[in-house]
């Protein structure tokens, strides 16, 4: 049973009526948990905003995203965000202003949900399932660099439990090295734990790394609403 | 409480911005803190100003409204004032009026005094105290030297005033005159016995002027019939506090002068007017200013000034209300204080001048306070707009991690809140401690600007300094078929100073107002309610814009902008 599906699914962005420019077109497609997806596609595809679509952060202007069989758009996208998935931004939106640990933490706050241990402990166990020692737990966000910022993101994602996760270029940034190990995590995440891993990506070499590839065709150029 | 952890973190991890609100918010609170402070004793002062304290109110002319009704017709027939014949006199009220208001249930106690103007029958046995040169003799002068409006009276060497009671001898019961020798008469119900002699107290300088002592008859005659005599036993000789009227003010002859005023009860007083009504000769004056001349009859006119005496400024507040429907016993079918007559408290009217320039100080508080709060807020709006503008990456964050947009707004609100209480609680420690000498550092100026306005008020009416224009200032009319009664009672407790004394005998309100020059400013409970209250309202206010941004912005937009 799929954890996510796309039901002809299709985006414009609005605006005024005449500049609304469609992105996104009868999109069908099934996610599964304990697999890895890329999405894959050239600059302008869409693949950020059905990433967007995927996360809740929109809804299709056309057809319908399901969540557990259930209409996404009829859900509460607050609560499903906070709870259901965990998204790893291109720039990891992290909050500077906070420590590494509390940046982990508030996103287990934000989820409402309830856990059997301490939220500090799960916060240091999530660090170490990426690669951070406790000594980063401390630190400022601006005080790490890109690839460490990145691991803190996925670690955030992943503390409080959600089925999907989602991740937009989270190698982008990154040397291959720590594509490697990024990668590895993901697949460990979808493999080990049945989670639904689905990433949006440009490189060939994590669209090798993953189960599926989920390619998006750009649509006509300046395709207009009808 | 996840708000309020994370309001808490976000505080305490931008420390410069948040003491730069703080800053703001304690200026603000110090500053309202101390105007509060200054709004709440100053209308603490005002309440309590007056509470349980006796008032004395009395009944005069109306001369400001007279005057007035003077000035319209005058301009509506294009005449003056004076052409017009003066002033229109006014019928005085009967002394069973007045105590027919005397039963008002708000009065407490009624007494009046009684003025009549005699010469001396004898100017070798008996005369005048003069304290110029030049005796005085019978004379027709201007009764003030304030000048009157068509005032002119007809004066003679002394004034005899009656007091109805001992009540009404306020000079004595407060202490400013007492018996040098004899006594006063004890009995107040009558007044020339049967071989028309009436008991009497005169002054010390008038005494020792004539050589007179205790126990002598002195003559009194009425200045325009010389048949008609009065005769006075003296019994007592009276002095007053700090007697000398010398070089306190312009000379004074005649009845003007202090000295020769004599005390007699208004049984005596009434049996005098009431005998030179028996066959009045009739005489011609000439007004000394327009020229025209006058038929005058010899009647004397018995001024009455009434004192009502009420337990507090309620109950004469009750009196004022109620008198004007009090219906006339004298004139059957109108009232007794009619649209020409006013009902005023020299208490009350002092009180309420002394208040002044603590009413100007809390006006200037309430100026103060709200251009104290515009600014804050404005300020704090601005602020509050480049803050939510520079956090809105955390604000795409913390929605687009499923924290719901209320929830993210009052973090931001509580932020401010906390701040906002921070700045309070120290500002109001601050405007605690400045509030009392802030609050009557101002007062102190305010009562420095208000006395030199008023002395400059003074000057230019050409008054010395110290006396103080009250009602009733103006001139006494009297013509030869009416009278009028008129001027305030003579005010207690003054310091007895020449000009005093003789603004006091002729009705004059002359008290140096002593301003309320202390107010306990301090921040009690209601200022501190008040002041959160105020603070509150200027930190939701400001918030509400951070809100605002906060419920339109979209997570992605947000976002997707980096």
């Amino acid at each position: 049973m799929a954890i996510l599906e796309l039901q002809n699914v299709g985006y414009s962005y609005s605006g005024n009526v005449k500049n609304a420019k469609k992105v996104l077109s009868g999109l069908n497609y099934e996610f599964d948990k304990g697999v890895v997806y890329s999405i894959t596609g050239r600059s302008g595809a869409g693949k950020t905003t059905l990433l967007s679509l995927l996360s809740g952060l929109t809804t299709p202007t056309e057809g319908k995203v399901m969540f557990d069989e259930k209409d996404l758009s009829t859900l509460d996208r607050y609560d499903y965000r906070s709870q259901q998935v965990g998204v790893v931004f291109q720039q990891f939106n992290l909050l500077p202003h906070l420590t590494v640990l509390e940046n982990i933490i508030l996103s287990m706050d934000a989820s409402k949900k309830k856990f059997d241990r301490p939220k500090k402990e799960i916060a240091l166990e999530m660090l170490n399932e990426v690669d951070l020692d406790e000594s980063y737990a401390n630190k400022r966000i601006l005080k790490l660099s890109g690839g460490e910022q990145q691991r803190v993101a996925i670690a955030r994602t992943l503390s409080f439990d959600p089925e999907v996760i989602l991740a937009d270029e989270p190698t982008g940034n990154l040397d291959l090295t720590t594509q490697d190990e990024i990668m590895s995590i993901f697949t460990k995440l979808a493999h080990e734990e049945n989670r639904c891993v689905i990433i949006v990506t440009h490189s060939p070499e994590v669209a090798k790394l993953s189960d599926k590839v989920f390619n998006l065709a750009p649509l006509k150029k300046g395709a207009k609403v009808r | 409480m996840f708000v309020i952890k994370n309001a808490w973190k976000s505080i305490t991890r931008a420390k410069g911005r948040n003491i730069l609100i703080g800053v703001i918010v304690f200026t603000i609170a110090a500053a309202s803190c101390v105007t509060l402070a200054i709004r709440n004793a100053a209308s603490a002062a005002e309440e309590s100003g007056m509470e349980g304290v006796q008032v004395t109110a009395t009944i005069s002319v109306d001369r400001e409204k007279q005057m007035e009704e003077m000035k319209s017709k005058a301009s509506s027939s294009g005449q003056s004032i004076r052409q017009m014949g003066g002033m229109e006199s006014v019928d005085a009220i009967d002394i069973k009026d007045y105590q027919e208001l005397a039963k008002q249930p708000s009065v407490e106690n009624f007494y009046y005094t009684q003025s009549v103007s005699l010469n001396a029958a004898d100017t070798n046995s008996f005369a005048a105290y003069s304290s110029s040169s030049s005796s005085s003799s019978s004379s027709s002068q201007n009764a003030m030297p304030g000048g009157g409006f068509g005032g002119m009276q007809d004066s003679g060497d002394f004034t005899i005033t009656g007091f109805s009671s001992e009540d009404a001898m306020t000079a004595f019961t407060s202490g400013e005159d007492y018996i040098a020798e004899g006594a006063v008469w004890e009995d107040f119900s009558t007044g020339f016995n049967s071989d028309s002699v009436a008991e009497a107290v005169i002054s010390q300088d008038l005494a020792s002027y004539n050589n007179a002592k205790v126990g002598d008859i002195i003559t009194l005659v009425n200045p325009h019939k010389s048949t008609e005599t009065y005769k006075l036993y003296v019994s007592g000789i009276y002095a007053y506090q700090s007697s000398s009227s010398e070089g306190q003010g312009p000379s004074l002859s005649g009845a003007m002068d202090p000295a020769n005023a004599i005390y007699v009860n208004t049984n005596t007083t009434a049996a005098m007017v009431e005998k030179s009504e028996t066959s009045p000769a009739s005489y011609t004056q000439t007004d000394s200013r327009s020229g025209q001349s006058m038929s005058r009859t010899s009647e004397l006119t018995g001024n009455i000034t009434p004192t009502f005496v009420f337990s507090d400024k309620d109950n004469y507040e009750a009196f004022v209300a109620a008198a004007p429907s009090v219906d006339s016993v004298v004139n059957s079918g109108s009232k007794i204080v009619t649209d020409s007559y006013k009902i005023s408290s020299s208490d009350v009217d002092s009180y309420e001048q002394s208040i002044v320039p603590l009413q100007n100080l809390s006006k200037f508080a309430t100026t103060l306070l709200l251009i104290v709060l515009l600014i804050g807020a404005i300020i704090l709006i601005v602020l509050n707009i480049f803050n939510i503008r520079e956090r809105k990456y955390e604000v795409g964050v913390l929605t687009a991690m499923g924290i719901k947009k209320p929830k993210v707004a009052a973090q931001f609100v509580c932020e401010l809140v906390i701040v906002a209480l921070f700045g309070i609680a120290v500002g109001a420690g601050v405007g605690a401690v400045a509030s009392v000498p802030v609050a009557n550092n101002l007062l102190a100026s305010q009562v420095a600007s208000t006395e030199s306005s008023q002395s400059e008020q003074q000057s230019n009416f050409g008054r010395p300094e110290g006396g103080q224009g009250g009602p009733g200032g103006q001139g006494q009319s009297q013509s030869s078929n009416s009278n009028s009664s008129q001027g305030s009672q003579p005010p207690s407790g003054t310091s007895g100073k020449g000009m005093e004394r003789m603004a006091a005998m002729t009705g004059q309100a002359a008290t140096p107002v002593n301003y309320v020059s202390q107010v306990n400013a301090t921040v009690n409970f209601t200022v501190l309610a008040e002041l959160i209250g105020l603070g509150l309202l200027l930190v939701l206010i400001s918030s509400g814009v951070a809100v605002g941004f906060v419920m339109r912005y979209e997570p992605l937009q947000i976002l997707a902008e980096r």
